[in-house]
This record gives structure tokens, sequence and C-alpha cells, in this order.
């Protein structure tokens, strides 16, 4: 039997180490500054941005300031463009030797002047236009500033172009014009048909050099060479009318050139010929009157101032009588009277109402009519020469004042107011005032404001003389009661008296 | 229409706003990437307590184990011997004394196993904490630059959006001026 022993075994064996292995931290993005960089970045960023607008902003200002310069360069080169086109101030240039003055402003010049404009002012452009663009600074200034002003020239050109050309055609037309007038000046001295028919044509070749050159259509044309005709026929046979007197010569010339004329030319002509001898008629006859009327006032004037020889008068008396009866009548009823002068109160009542006639008439044959009617005394006695004198002197003066002198409408109202201030059995101091008057002005050969002094001084006298009050008097108007108990307007200065009075100017020449 | 002061006004204003919640922003960041850096340390600390722990454990296992194991070794010798003895052997006789020997050196041969085998996991264990708290220190570090990190950013982005808003400002006006 086998033994049986229970044996140890190996309850245990030994392990392999497992070795853990390393473990791996997390990784935290956060820690490795990305942020920070990338923050940083943003303000490189900003940095930049900044730097951006600060350039952005510099070349803003930069450009504002070329805006600017450039601005103001096209103003003054518009400015010397406006002045170069249309300045008028005068200039003095040398035309073949010879000064001619001329406006600097190419567009001002009008006619002949305004020859080669374009050309000048294609050379003054091109200085202009160097000067502005070496002032522009920059080349970006330069080529704004050339873009404008270029825009700028050609616009004027334009204008000058158009100017030359119209002014050429304006002198081209002015010259056949002024040649045309003076056809038809020229033709005033003749007066033969045949000429004046080569006058019309040529003139109207002259009308049709001007319609080509006016534009004007074939109806005006013709209306126009018509009228010319009419205008260049007038002159002769108008001329011949007045030179001559010679109707029928005139009415010949216009019946040689009746076929060039229009109806209407030729009626007028008629009617102005018809018209021209009438005129002449009553021009005769008003010189004619004219002559009696200085032929009678020189007569009066003679023997007012006693240059009649009365002792062999009745030749001059007979002579006059052929032209003036009446003037003849009244002289040789002076030269029986021989002149003297018996005063009595009828005469002065006459006297005073020839002078106040006179000073209030508005004719001068009505005037010359007085003067007679005083000389012939008509019953009322003899006028003496003194008072003759007087009343020359004062229808002289009237006849002025009719004719517009207001020298002598002073001296009317002056005469006036002294007639005024006498009654008309005053007649005395008032003819001794007329003849201060007359003589005073005469002596000092006194005119204008002069003749109203004179007028005061010898007023101003008799107005004292009147109303010795007067001398008293303050400068102001004044109201007195007078001799015959009225209430009366006094100056101490009869200055007034004159200047304030409203008469208005008596005429009659309207009416001639 | 709003004034053109007004319009540079709003402009400033937002500016200024935006600026300020950018730099709170940061701050908020940095102080999240801080909570974060706290926890991965004290999750370094806690792996390394749990190594020390777990090494503890292995080690009482494996006295136990042993005692177990010489009970078994002294019960073992005693079926021996009383089958030896049973079996006429004498205990002092070499065979009895090989046996013996040969249960002796079974056990301490099992001993040593167990107590190798507990020291190596017990080295595991704390090899394994500490390489946990290695990374988790590591984190906790990375967190805090982070922190830092984040701050020194929304400082910067503020700082940028001031300086932005105020250049961008000073040319609206002088722009609006220039109007």
């Amino acid at each position: 039997m086998a033994i049986r022993i229970p044996i140890a075994e190996r309850q245990v064996s030994p392990t392999t180490a497992n070795v853990p292995m390393p473990r791996q931290p997390g990784v935290v993005r956060a820690a490795f500054g990305e942020q920070v960089y990338e923050s940083n970045q943003n303000l490189g960023r900003t940095g930049m941005r900044i730097s951006e607008l600060l350039a952005k902003h510099i070349h803003e200002r930069e450009q504002q300031k070329l805006d600017a310069h450039l601005a103001q360069l096209d103003t003054d080169f518009r400015k010397e463009i406006q002045g170069t086109l249309f300045d008028e101030t005068p200039e003095t240039i040398d035309v073949n030797g010879q000064k001619v003055q001329r406006p600097k402003g190419i567009l001002t010049r009008s006619l002949e002047q305004a020859e080669g404009a374009t050309e000048e002012f294609d050379k003054k452009y091109r200085d202009i236009r160097q000067k502005y663009l070496s002032q522009a600074i920059t080349t970006d200034g330069q080529a704004r500033i050339s873009g404008q002003m270029d825009q700028h020239y050609l616009t004027a050109r334009q204008m000058t172009i158009r100017h030359e050309a119209a002014q050429g055609k304006v002198a081209m037309i002015s010259r056949q014009s002024g040649n045309l007038h003076q056809q038809i000046s020229d033709a005033a001295g003749i007066q033969d048909v045949q000429l004046l028919n080569v006058a019309i044509d040529r003139a109207q070749q002259t009308q049709d050099q001007i319609n080509v050159l006016s534009g004007f259509d074939p109806e005006t044309s013709e209306y126009k060479r018509t009228a010319v005709a009419g205008q260049l026929a007038a002159k002769p046979i108008l001329a011949t009318l007045k030179t001559t007197g010679d109707a029928q010569k005139a009415l010949a010339l216009l019946e040689g050139v009746k076929d060039k004329l229009s109806e209407e030319s030729y009626a007028d002509l008629q009617s102005r010929i018809k018209t021209g001898v009438k005129n002449m008629a009553e021009q005769a006859k008003r010189l004619e009157a004219e002559q009696k009327i200085n032929n009678r006032f020189d007569y009066l004037t003679r023997v007012a101032n006693g240059e009649i020889d009365w002792a062999n008068a009745e030749e001059e008396v007979r002579s006059i009588a052929a032209h003036d009866p009446d003037l003849a009548e009244a002289i040789n009823r002076y030269v029986r009277s021989d002149g003297q002068y018996t005063p009595t109160h009828l005469n002065d009542v006459y006297y005073m109402d020839m002078v106040k006639s006179v000073l209030s008439s508005n004719n001068q044959q009505e005037i010359s009519e007085f003067l007679i009617k005083s000389l012939r005394g008509q019953g009322a006695g003899d006028i003496s020469r003194d008072r003759l004198a007087i009343l020359v002197g004062v229808a002289k003066e009237r006849g002025a004042a009719i004719y517009g002198s207001l020298e002598a409408q002073d001296i009317i109202k002056s005469l006036k107011a002294v007639a005024d201030l006498y009654q008309t059995s005053d007649v005395l101091p008032m003819t001794a005032m007329y003849s201060e008057f007359l003589a005073k002005k005469h002596r000092r050969q006194a005119s204008g404001q002069d003749v109203k002094m004179i007028g005061n001084a010898v007023l101003r006298n008799a107005a004292i003389e009147r109303y010795p009050a007067i001398g008293n008097m303050p400068a102001v108007p004044n109201k007195v009661i007078g001799e015959d108990g009225s209430l009366e307007t006094i100056y101490d200065s009869l200055n007034q008296i004159m200047i304030d009075d409203d008469e208005p100017a008596t005429s009659d020449q309207s009416q001639e | 229409m709003c004034s053109p002061v007004a319009v540079i006004g709003l402009s400033a204003a937002a500016g200024v706003y935006s600026a300020y919640n950018q730099y709170q922003q940061g701050n908020s960041e940095g102080q999240y990437y801080n909570y974060l850096s706290n926890q991965s340390a004290q999750q370094g600390q806690l792996a390394l307590e749990r190594g020390k722990q777990q090494a503890k454990v292995i080690q009482d296992l494996a006295s136990h184990q042993i005692k177990d194991l010489k009970t078994a070794g002294a019960q073992m010798s005693a079926s021996q011997r009383a089958a030896l003895a049973a079996n006429g052997i004498d205990a002092s006789s070499v065979t009895a004394q090989d046996i013996a020997t040969d249960t002796l050196s079974k056990q301490d041969m099992d001993e040593l196993a167990i107590r190798y085998n507990a020291n190596t996991r017990a080295w595991e264990a704390q090899t394994d904490a500490n390489y946990q708290d290695y990374a988790a220190r590591a984190e906790a570090d990375q967190y805090r630059y982070a922190s830092r990190n984040a701050r020194r950013a929304g400082k910067t982005n503020a700082f940028s959006t001031l300086l932005g808003t105020a250049a961008t400002t000073a040319y609206q006006y002088n722009f609006l001026k220039r109007k």
C-alpha cells in the first residue's frame, strides 16, 4: 500500500507590475495667450484705422485746399476772360502808323474794329491758359483746371466768332448804307432827269447789296428798292423847288422818274410839291409882313430919336407910302405937326391906353398898329418924341417877349407892374419911370438878372413914392391899408412882385 | 433728424459702453478660469489622497492574505506530520524533513509573492495618483494663465475700443464741422 502524504502547492504566483500610463493634462487653449494676441491685433487694427482716418482727413483737407485753390483760379480765369471780352476801357493801337482808339474788350468792339477778334482771342487765351495752368500746383489740379478753362474757352470762342461775323456783316451793311445815304444826299444837286434816273439805278444797286447782306426776303427787298428810289428822287425834286421856286421844273423831274417810284412815293412827292409851293407863298407873305413891321419900328424909332429930317421928309414919306400907306399917313401928320407935344388930360388917357394895349398885345402886327395909332393921335392930340420913344421901346420888348425872350418877358412884367401901380392920371410919373428903366437898361447894357434888378429898383422907388410906408416895411409880404382904405399886399422888395407874378408868358409863337 | 452733435454724442457713448463691457468680459472670463484652476488643483490633491488610501488598502489586504497563507501552511504541515506519523515515518527522518522544508519553502514563496503583488499594486495606485495630480496641477496652471490672459485681453480690447471711438468721434466732428 502506498503511503499518501499531502504535498504543499504554491498558492500565489507573483504578478507583473502594470505600469500606469502617465496622464496627459487637458489643454486649456486660452492659457496660451491667443485672446491676448487677438486683442493686441485689434489694437493694432484700431491703430491702423486711426492712421487711415488721419490719412483720409489729411487727404480731404488737401483736397479741400486744392478745390478752393482751383475754384479761385477758375474765378480769376473767368474774370480775366470776362475782361478780355467785355472791358470797355479804351486802348490805343498802332494801325499802319496811325494811332487808333478802340475798347479793350473784344466783344465790345464793333464794325471794322471787330475784325480779327477770334484770332486775337485765341492768342490771348493761350497766354491766359498758360498763366493759370502754371499756378495749378499739382498735376491733378492742372488736369482739372485745364478742362474747365478749355470748356469756358470753347463757349467764349463761339461767342467771339459769332460777334466777329455779325459785326463784319453789320460793318459791310453800314458801309453800303453810308454810301447809299451819301448818294441820296449828293442827288440834291441833280436837276436833269437822265442823271436822276442813273442816280436812282445806282442807289438801287447799292440797296440790292444791302438786301443780300441783310438777308431780306424778295418782297421786302423789292419794297426797299422802291423806297430808296422815292427817297433819292425826293432830294433833287424838293431841292429844286426850294432853290428855284419852280414847281414845274420839280414836277418835270418827278414825271421823269415816275416809273421807278411806287404809287405812294409818287403821290407823296406830288403832294409835297404842292405843299411846298403853298408854304413858299405863305412864307413870302409872312416875310413881307415882317419886313413891314420892322420898317415901321425903324421909322418910328427914327422919329422918336429925332433922326428924321423933317424939312426934306416928304420924298421919304412918299417912298414909305408905296409899301405902308398907314405909316406914311401917320408920319405925314407928324411932319406937319413938327413933333411938338402939348400935354392934355385926354392925351394922357389915350397914351396910357396905348401903353397898356401894347403891353397886353400878343401880335406883332397889332403892336405896330398901336404905334401907328399913337402917332396919328386919332384926335387926342400929338404924341411927344420922348413918349413915342418909350412906346417904341415898350413895343420892341413886347415883340421880343412874344418871340420867347425870357429877358424881355421879365421886362414886360416890370413894365406891367409899373402900369398897374399908377392911375391913368399919373402918366407923368409913369412915363418918367419907363424912361428911367429903359435908360438904365440901355446905359448899363444890362441883361438877364441885371434887368430884373434894375426893374426892381425902379419899381421900388416908384412904389415908395406912391406909398411911402413901403420904405419901412419888413422883408416879408405884408398887408397894409391903402389910401382908399382897401387892403393891399405890400412887399419891401418889389423883386417878389415880379418873381411871384404867375402870369403866364404871353407868346403867339405857337399861333404863328 | 438728429442734430450732428447728438450723432457724435451717441457714437461716443456707444463706444465707451462697449469698452466698459469688454473690460468686464475680460474680468468675468478671468474669474471663470480662476475657478477652473482651483478645481484642478483640488482634483490633484484628491487624486494623491486616493492613491495613498488605495496603497494602504492593498497592503492591509496582503497582510490578511499572508496570515491566511500561514494558517493554511501550518495546517498543511500538521496534516503532513499526521500522515507521516500514521505511516510510521519518523518526523525526524530525512523524508519528513524534506517534506517539511518543501512545504515551508512554498509557503515562503507564496508570502513573498503576496507581498510582491501588494507592493506592485500599491505602487501602481500611487503612481497613477501622482500622474493625476500632475495633470490636474498642469491644468490648474493653464487655467491660471488663461485667467490672466482673459483679463489682459479684456483690458486691451476696451482700450482699443476707446481709442477707436475717440478717433471716429474726432473724425465725425471734423467731417460735420466742415459741412
